[in-house]
């Protein structure tokens, strides 16, 4: 390799790491050279996250080694790895919202050196210069909670800097911001490289991947597929290699939905998350929505069922009328599995059976006075039908695996009659065999008549399950798909806002 | 999978009822030690009144903590409700619609409470902070410096009329409170609102996402608990045949205790009307066993508020060290596997 | 584009503090306008003797409260500070003042650090743990002292003049409570120990998550207040003379959280200034000495504090509320509008 005399800052070899039974990475090596910007795609699952996570040491490998410069951290403590200089940014910065700029930076300071004391003046001085070094222009003592999430990562990046940072990883940074904070960020991240910081970079938009990075690993289902240097590849080639699956065109689609329309949304507008979007649901369709993170797609579904203000637009039921809220929502038979289980759709510390029956207390209590008997006969069928492992009749959602929780989040709703599921990510941490059980139960229930509007980010299900496939961008619809347009790569250029290759919209 | 249908043959005692059950047995046996008359019926079920009363306002209290709030409130209630009773009265009005008023006014008081949680989105305990002052200054304002009493035989000495009668028989308030019990084990246990209201505890957002109404489920909270103050303004006045503004004064916090030493959790989702009802005569066992020792209200306040923060403090300790045990395993099977 | 935001939301933040200044001055007015002898020295003198002792504690719970902790034992701590120093006096009449004063912020000390552990290591929540040392400390009280109060006779001359004598025109009461409150305006504004405080109530995890010693910072904070009300203690003893095991003290942590939480201090943590707490003691000892002096009857004075708790919070959090929706909207509506 013609890196001339850069030396790898870090290098992980065979890391394998599995959640239960499923293998998340497999057999991963990466190395990162000191002078590069190594971003690392792949579809959501593929593996990136927990890879970040292992090499931060924020979650342990299985198998597998972790060199960084030189030295085996293959089981450093988290506090370890950041005090030789790795720093992770997220997404969503960890900051202290109602300190200022100046003192979210210098509030975790440590005194090295007894000589020097710490300065109010210097870290002022200090702290401004390296703002406007990264372009920044707000001031060191605006309070953090005041600054945009563009600014917030800067200063989250700031913080970073003060300490001698030799490998800085940004995960997604670019979900929230505008085209001119990216390139800001970008600028950023360029002169770092330029200081001798390495930088890895996880991205899902392909055009940033390929302006800001000079090598791309690919992964895919917890394997890298390639590596590849960025002058030497396309977006077009990153995307057969990420998705690079034949999926037929599901066969369950052979399955005709209705022509009747069952949900009429129109102009619906969620300030700031959703704008103008409009679509109808036949009875017996399943709708798919993609589109990359921060596009808007839970935020659409928790407009529609009431959850979320709604500036302007409509939500008609063609069987129950207009629907503004939640309990208008509910009784004209919508349902909502939402996109996080742990904080909205479990009640992780109340057993499996609570948790089953409370979206509806009306089919087994009588006048307001709940009837357990009954509660545990619904249970039970439920438990019976959608095949939920459990341990024991008193366990706690908590205790299941993520599959069965999802199950539960699933069956909850589908006790009773419902014309409309809304559902947000049906196997998001969801082990192989729940996953296929859960696509078997929307299938049936689509068959059966109900209209099913999915929004998921797994590429595979998306086009297995849809009947017809809309793709949001920026809160607004980029395109809808359906017959045989619908293929990973279309998906994935209509969410990244290219045009579909010749293909018909 | 018939799992569910497997009903758990033997009887458990829940975690949360361990403390409150050992306490009320040594303080029982501590109690004995001190005076051959401690276990008595007789001595014991006399001096019920005033715990009973207190008793009310934790279950209903119960309610508001579990499901994520905070009534610090509850006392001034008690003591505005007893004031437009006693002030009625005192104008002439019979002594059977001023108790009506009185349980009124605590209706009333408790539904502004909830209202202003909701309807402005403050926190329960401040907004409480705010009526306890607030519905205590009412008091003063009705009563001022006056003492009212006089009150008709037939309504004073609620707490020593028996309900069933006999040596010793069955003193009304004992037999109050447990009838509140029950319909409270009832409400919170087996009725729908019941569930609702620790659902919302256990997980406001996801509550929201199931159309549990939250907002009415905690309103309702809050209007039980004033309701049930406006009661225990009657019985409070009945047993002292006498009302001052400061009556009932710092009751709430001994509520609270009560409500805590029962296993509720402070920050709501969980709890359960027997820890209450076992708390409370926990409490009052330590308080008689110690009065029989000639002990002062001050020290007795002290042995309570320590049995809280042991009550408190001992499964967190035992669960922390659980946890870390358990991580530590997982690590280390993590690591042979590598 | 972000500058001007930015300026526009510090000048809304300093807005707070100016708002309960503004709100003292037109108290000022009404009270001074409708009974000119408000305005006399004497009377101002009174007024800010008064709220000494509020202020003293109230900059340590000011802290406390800002880490998403709250001290409900303040006024317990304050009479065992009180009180162990009032017997030392009394055995010993010729002990130096200033060891005298250090004894009651030791004692002090010593309750907070009791405090600090069961809320940091015991991981009880604060709201629990001072509820248990309430009653404790107020115990401990009767039990040291026997239930004996100290006399205006045994207190020293000397301690009984920090209330009268002023080296400066004012008297030594308050220019110790205007030292707690510069001192907790320097730490919390000048110094990194400040800023981890904050930290701690703005962003628990992350704090843990940056290194911060939460429990040493913890128990920091619990020990300062504990400290504090132990000069109270001795201001307390100042002003009174008396020191009554069951008197002194009691009900002070309602008076001094009303007073941070009117002085803008949120209840969840992460804000609130010194300042604010000083102007909200302020404006509580001049609503209290404004009503007595115009002639209300000092029954109102309950209310008032209850009314005015509400209305503080109630415009914090319309104002928060109303400033996060713009600000958010306008963030947002950039990203869409791509």
């Amino acid at each position: 390799m013609d890196w001339g005399e850069a030396i790898n800052v870090l290098e992980c070899k065979s890391v394998s790491k599995w959640y239960g039974d499923t293998a998340v990475l497999n057999n991963v090596n990466f190395d990162l050279a000191q002078n590069e910007i190594h971003a690392i795609v792949g579809e959501n699952g593929a593996g990136k996250s927990t890879l970040v996570k292992i090499i931060s040491g924020l979650v342990p490998v299985d198998v597998g080694t972790i060199q960084f410069e030189g030295h085996d951290r293959t089981f450093a403590h988290i506090r370890e790895i950041q005090n030789s200089g790795v720093a992770l940014i997220h997404q969503e910065p960890r900051l202290f919202p109602d300190l200022s700029v100046l003192e979210n930076v210098c509030v975790d300071y440590q005194v090295r050196d007894k000589n020097k004391k710490f300065s109010w003046k210097k870290a002022e001085e200090e702290t401004k210069e390296l703002l406007a070094e990264l372009g920044c222009s707000f001031s060191v003592h605006s309070p953090v909670k005041a600054l945009s999430v563009a600014d917030q990562q800067m200063v989250d990046m700031v913080s970073a800097l003060r300490k001698k940072l030799k490998l800085l990883i940004v995960d997604e940074p670019t979900a929230s911001l505008t085209p001119s904070e990216v390139q800001r960020l970008f600028a950023t991240i360029r002169k770092l490289n330029a200081s001798g910081v390495a930088i890895i970079f996880i991205g899902h938009r392909l055009e940033e991947v390929l302006e800001i990075s000079t090598r791309i690993t690919v992964l895919k289902d917890g394997e890298v597929v390639a590596v590849k240097k960025t002058s030497e590849t396309t977006e077009d080639e990153l995307i057969r290699l990420m998705v690079g699956r034949n999926i037929a065109a599901s066969t369950t689609n052979s399955k005709s939905a209705s022509n009747q329309v069952s949900l009429k949304v129109s102009d619906l507008e969620s300030p700031g998350f959703v704008s103008g979007v409009s679509f109808e649901v036949k009875h017996g369709e399943i709708l798919g929505i993609g589109g990359l993170v921060g596009a808007g797609r839970s935020e659409l579904l928790e407009t529609i069922f009431g959850l979320r203000k709604r500036s302007a637009g409509e939500v008609i039921s063609t069987t129950h009328g207009s629907i503004k809220s939640v309990k208008q929502a509910i009784s004209a038979r919508v349902a909502l599995v939402p996109e996080d289980r742990a904080h909205n759709g479990l009640f992780l510390n109340r057993s499996i059976n609570e948790n089953l029956v409370i979206t509806n207390l009306n089919l087994s209590s009588k006048g307001g006075k709940r009837n357990f008997g009954k509660e545990k006969v619904i249970g039970q069928e439920l438990i019976q039908k959608f095949r939920v492992k459990l341990s024991s009749a008193t366990q706690l959602v908590r205790e299941l695996s993520g599959g069965n929780q999802q199950k539960v989040s699933l069956a909850k709703w589908l006790k009773q009659e419902v014309e409309i599921l809304l559902i947000d990510e049906p196997s998001r941490g969801v082990d192989v065999g729940s996953k296929s059980e859960i696509h078997q139960i929307l299938n049936d229930a689509a068959a059966a008549g109900m209209s099913v509007v999915m929004v998921s980010s797994d590429m595979r299900e998306l086009i297995e399950l849809s009947h017809r496939i809309i793709v949001m961008r920026n809160g607004r619809i980029a395109g809808e798909l359906s017959g045989s347009e619908i293929s990973e790569e279309s998906v994935l250029r209509l969410a990244s806002g290219l045009a579909t290759a010749g293909r018909g919209n | 999978m018939s799992a569910l249908s497997k009903s758990p043959s033997r009887f458990k005692v829940p975690g949360y009822l361990i403390g409150p059950i050992l306490i009320l047995t040594l303080a029982m046996v501590y109690g004995s030690l001190g005076s051959e008359y401690f276990l008595q019926p007789a001595s014991i079920i006399f001096n019920t009144g005033r715990y009973m009363e207190i008793g009310l306002l934790a279950l209903a209290l119960t309610f508001v903590i579990i499901n994520g709030d905070i009534d610090l409130s509850v006392a001034s209630t008690l003591a505005a409700s007893a004031g437009v009773l006693a002030k009625l009265f005192a104008g002439g009005v019979p002594i059977f619609w001023c108790c009506v008023a009185s349980v009124f006014t605590g209706f009333v008081l408790g539904l502004i409470n909830g209202l202003i949680v909701i309807k402005f989105g403050l926190p329960s305990l401040v907004v409480t902070l705010a009526t306890l002052a607030l519905y205590r200054g009412l008091t003063q304002v009705l009563l001022g410096d006056d003492v009212v009493a006089n009150y008709p035989e037939s309504f004073a000495g609620f707490d020593q009329r028996l309900v069933i009668g006999g040596n010793p028989g069955l003193p009304a308030p004992l037999a109050l409170f447990f009838v509140a019990a029950i319909i409270f084990y009832y409400i919170l246990h087996k009725s729908n609102y019941g569930i609702k209201n620790i659902m919302s505890g256990s997980n406001p957002s996801a509550s929201n996402f199931s159309g549990i109404g939250v907002d009415r489920v905690r309103l309702l909270a809050f209007a039980l608990s004033g309701t049930v103050s406006g009661i225990c303004a009657v019985m409070i006045t009945s047993r002292l045949s006498s009302t001052i503004s400061n009556v009932g004064l710092g009751l709430e916090l001994l509520a609270i205790t009560v409500v805590v030493l029962g296993g509720t959790d402070i920050f709501g989702g969980r709890g359960a009307i027997s820890g209450t009802v076992v708390s409370l005569f926990a409490i009052m066992a330590v308080r008689e066993a110690l009065v029989i020792q000639d002990v002062n209200g001050q020290v007795q306040d002290s042995a309570v508020g320590l049995l809280l923060i042991l009550t408190v403090l001992v499964p967190r300790i035992r669960s922390y060290y659980i946890d870390k045990r358990d991580r530590q395993k997982r690590f280390n099977e993590a690591r042979a596997k590598a | 584009m972000a500058v001007k935001v930015n300026s526009k939301i510090s000048y809304i933040f300093k807005k707070r503090e100016f708002g309960i200044f503004l709100f003292i001055l037109i108290l000022l007015a009404i009270f001074g306008s409708i009974e000119p002898r408000f305005f006399r020295s004497e009377n101002l003198n009174a007024i800010l003797s008064s709220v000494g002792i509020l202020m003293v504690v109230g900059a340590g719970q000011t802290l406390v409260i800002v880490t998403r902790n709250i001290d409900l034992s303040v006024g317990s701590t304050l009479g065992m500070a009180a009180m162990v120093m009032g017997m030392v006096a009394r055995s010993r009449p010729d002990f130096p003042i200033i060891g005298l004063i250090l004894i009651a912020m030791v004692v002090g000390g010593i309750c907070g650090l009791i405090n600090g552990f069961l809320v940091s290591f015991g991981m009880i929540p604060s709201i629990i743990a001072t509820l248990g040392t309430l009653a404790i400390f107020r115990g401990a009280v009767f039990l040291v002292s026997d239930n004996v109060q100290i006399d205006p006779e045994d207190v020293p001359k000397d301690i009984i003049s920090l209330a009268t004598t002023s080296p400066i025109g004012i008297p030594w009461l308050l220019i110790f409570a205007l030292l707690a409150i510069v001192l907790v305006w320097f730490v919390s504004s000048q110094t990194l120990l400040g800023k981890r405080i904050y930290a701690i109530g703005s962003n628990p995890e992350g704090a843990i998550s940056r290194g911060l010693s939460f429990n040493k910072i913890t128990i920091m904070v619990f020990v300062f207040i504990g400290v504090l009300a132990g000069l109270g203690g001795v201001l307390y003893t100042a002003r009174y003379a008396t020191i009554n095991p069951a008197d002194v003290g009691r009900g002070l942590e309602f008076d001094v959280i009303s007073a941070v939480v009117i002085g803008g201090t949120n209840i969840f943590g992460g804000s609130g200034t010194a300042l604010g707490t000083a102007l909200g003691c302020i404006l509580i000892g001049i609503l209290s000495n404004g009503l007595t002096v115009v002639g209300v009857s000092p029954f109102w004075k309950a209310c008032a504090t209850g009314f005015l708790i509400l209305l503080a919070v109630a415009i914090d959090n319309l104002v928060r509320r109303r400033q996060e929706e713009n600000f958010l909207l306008a963030i947002r509506n950039q990203r869409v509008a791509k």
